[in-house]
């Protein structure tokens, strides 16, 4: 007969064993440096809840929280990411199988008015189309549709910088390789027309972007002469479907200063020149002026493989909110 | 002290027509404050002409008057190849005076549970899949209680008419007006259709329905020819919604890849707009659009919409995920115009 299964959150020590059963779930490993960047790390906190069975851990169900900013209170939205159970245990994949107790204990532990007195307004995530369906069936996943990305052809923008071979110096736009108070300044002059977004401060940006072990990220501002930051785009390059991508994965941009996302966007496509991309890509909610401005410096509006499901514990974070009043970038995910 | 009414629940029967649309016409004109009352013949039109069927489940009180109906119009969809129904949920309501005055559920509930039991294909019906637009909180109460999900948000996709109609267009492609559905659009329609997944069906018996026979409706048809073939169509019609003023194509089809046949068509509307004073030519479309991309490198800019479709499927192995990637949905299939 097989151990008892306990299920509790995450403690010190659990690490080795977490890593080893997230090799044998997804078939790669997960350096301890990674895991402790996005789960001991992230200044927002650590949402782990581990499943044991004679001291091993064989299931996680685990989120990256964000502070978010809505309706002038701070809430908390975690994506959910690199929940797992070992192939040992997936007989059990059905409503009292080990992975679903252990995502209804996580759930109980981190949602707001759970039981274990939790802040977790929302839960988000693009989930690979077999664990959305469990989700989905099991779990009180909320489907809200595709998610689509901006898209533009490298070699059809008419405002590329590479063909003037500019460069980031002539474009007044410098990469920085710190973030202070300044980006707080610059997310709070963004805050007002975003509706509910993460908190893009310069613990969180730090964090995200150059703390990261594994990826390189270019985070490029647009500063005036009084050394305020202006305006901010991320980028990352990365390999997709054979191809060489220059993702956008953080835009923060005041939309009364479209000058500035001008020399952002020659910034990036300059960036995008160097990483050898063919096109450049970003997340933006449709409700967002960039939405627009993006469209019409040639970016167009593709599918990409994925599906955004949410589980809104907060009566307040509605659909409604999710489809129309929610901020996000790629950022906010872990695909980039 | 207010005695609750005895309430009787039952499915649509020949002859209530009148009924449902009192009530209609009573309910809504409480509760919207632009509401124009139906008449008789849209309403007819609606649930007893459409060649897919209308069919609605009833809540009435001891006087037969209609408290709350679901209702849904039918839809014929080729699902690989093979003819079904789905159907689209519309004009449903609830008396304000009995609404939530139910013990467990509220009436809407009442209603829309026994209308799925009856129409759904995984209970005693024909239909796949339901679709609709919902305002906010019949989007609630369905999720809460009637398994509504996202089916996909609705999006605009509009461009100005002045550069859509200086599209270039290829000479051998000819666009004119027509009074009616061009000859043609049951095989224009057959070859479109081949190794699509789901597709609604835009055959004569549909279009001339939807379009020609509607009382009051006010289409305009375009017709794309090549010599004498028919390879694409278009239906207009000019409206506001979400207060944008437009022209709207609220369906079109050409054959697969026909990319002359749609830019021909697409300057052609454009020229339409032009005609009536109209700077803005649009159309919605959900995210599995087969003309997504198409359109938006003729010029079309994509806005969101302040709608969603909501979807319930009645076939487990197709999730509403799979209908939302497949299932391609034009202003055309909704009731807003």
């Amino acid at each position: 007969m097989s151990a008892p299964l306990e299920i509790r959150p995450l403690r010190e020590g659990d690490e080795e064993s977490l890593l080893a059963t997230f090799e044998a779930a997804f078939g790669r490993g997960l350096s301890l440096e990674t895991w402790r960047w996005a789960f001991r790390q992230n200044p927002a906190g650590t949402q782990v809840q581990v499943a044991l069975r004679g001291g091993r851990v064989v299931a996680q169900y685990a989120a990256l929280p964000n502070r978010v900013w809505m309706d002038g209170q701070e809430r908390v939205f975690s994506q959910v990411v690199d929940s797992m159970v070992h192939p040992d245990e997936r007989g059990g994949l059905g409503r009292q199988g080990t992975f679903a107790r252990t995502a209804r204990s996580f759930f109980d532990e981190h949602g707001l008015g759970g039981p274990g007195g939790g802040e977790v307004s929302m839960f988000y995530g693009w989930p690979v189309p077999a664990n959305r369906r469990i989700g989905e069936r099991l779990l009180g996943y909320e489907r809200c549709g595709r998610q689509l990305a901006l898209v533009r052809a490298l070699e059809q923008g008419t405002h590329d910088a590479t063909r003037s071979r500019a460069s980031l110096a002539d474009l007044d736009v410098e990469e920085l390789s710190s973030f202070d108070e300044r980006a707080l300044w610059l997310w709070e002059r963004c805050a007002p027309e975003m509706g509910a977004g993460t908190v893009r401060d310069g613990a969180w940006l730090l964090w995200r972007y150059l703390r990261h072990p594994e990826h390189t990220y270019s985070c490029l501002g647009v500063c005036d002469s009084q050394g305020i930051l202006r305006g901010l785009a991320v980028g990352r390059a990365v390999d997709h479907d054979g191809k060489r991508v220059a993702l956008v994965a953080d835009w923060l941009v005041p939309s009364a200063e479209p000058q500035v996302g001008q020399q952002l966007l020659k910034a990036l496509a300059l960036k995008a020149h160097e990483w050898d991309c063919e096109t450049l890509a970003l997340w933006m909610p449709p409700v967002s002026n960039w939405f627009t401005w993006f469209q019409a410096q040639g970016f167009a509006l593709r599918p990409t493989p994925w599906q955004r499901v949410v589980r809104s514990f907060d009566r307040r974070v509605d659909m409604e909110l999710v489809q129309t009043g929610w901020w996000y970038q790629l950022g906010d995910s872990d695909l980039v | 002290m207010t005695r609750t009414p005895e309430i009787t629940l039952r499915e649509y029967q020949p002859g209530c027509g009148e009924a449902i649309l009192a009530a209609f016409n009573r309910i809504l004109g409480q509760v919207q404050v632009d509401f124009s009352p139906r008449s008789l013949a849209e309403w007819r039109w609606r649930f007893v002409d459409n060649p897919a069927g209308g069919r609605a489940s009833l809540a009435l009180d001891e006087q037969g008057r209609v408290l709350a109906q679901y209702a849904g119009l039918g839809v014929r969809l080729l699902l690989e190849g093979q003819e079904v129904l789905i159907s689209q949920s519309v004009d449903s309501f609830c008396d304000p005076v009995v609404r939530g005055g139910l013990a467990r559920a509220g009436l809407f509930v009442q209603v829309g549970r026994p209308y799925a039991e009856r129409h759904a294909f995984d209970g005693q019906g024909e239909d796949r899949l339901m679709y609709g637009l919902p305002v906010s909180s019949a989007w609630r109460v369905g999720r809460d209680h009637l398994q509504y999900s996202m089916l996909s948000p609705l999006w605009r996709l509009e461009g100005e008419a002045a550069a859509l109609e200086g599209l270039e267009v290829d000479a051998e492609v000819c666009v004119q007006t027509c009074g009616a559905v061009p000859e043609g659009v049951d095989a224009l329609f057959a070859g479109a259709a081949s190794g699509q997944s789901a597709l609604v069906i835009k055959d004569r018996r549909y279009l001339a329905w939807r379009y020609d026979d509607r009382p009051q409706g006010e289409y305009l048809w375009l017709r794309a020819q090549r010599g004498q073939e028919l390879v694409g169509w278009m239906v207009l019609a000019t409206g506001a919604l979400e207060g944008r003023q437009a022209l709207w194509v609220l369906d079109s089809l050409v054959g697969r890849g026909d990319e002359v046949a749609q830019r021909a068509l697409m300057a052609g509307a454009a020229r339409q707009a032009r005609a009536r004073g109209l700077d803005t030519l649009a159309q919605i479309g959900t995210d599995a659009c087969r003309e997504w991309e198409g359109l938006q490198d003729l010029g079309l800019r994509v806005v969101p919409s302040g709608y969603s479709f909501a979807g319930r499927s009645y076939m487990p192995r197709r999730p509403v995920a799979w209908w939302a990637e497949h299932l391609s949905l034009s202003l055309g299939d909704t009731d807003l115009i």
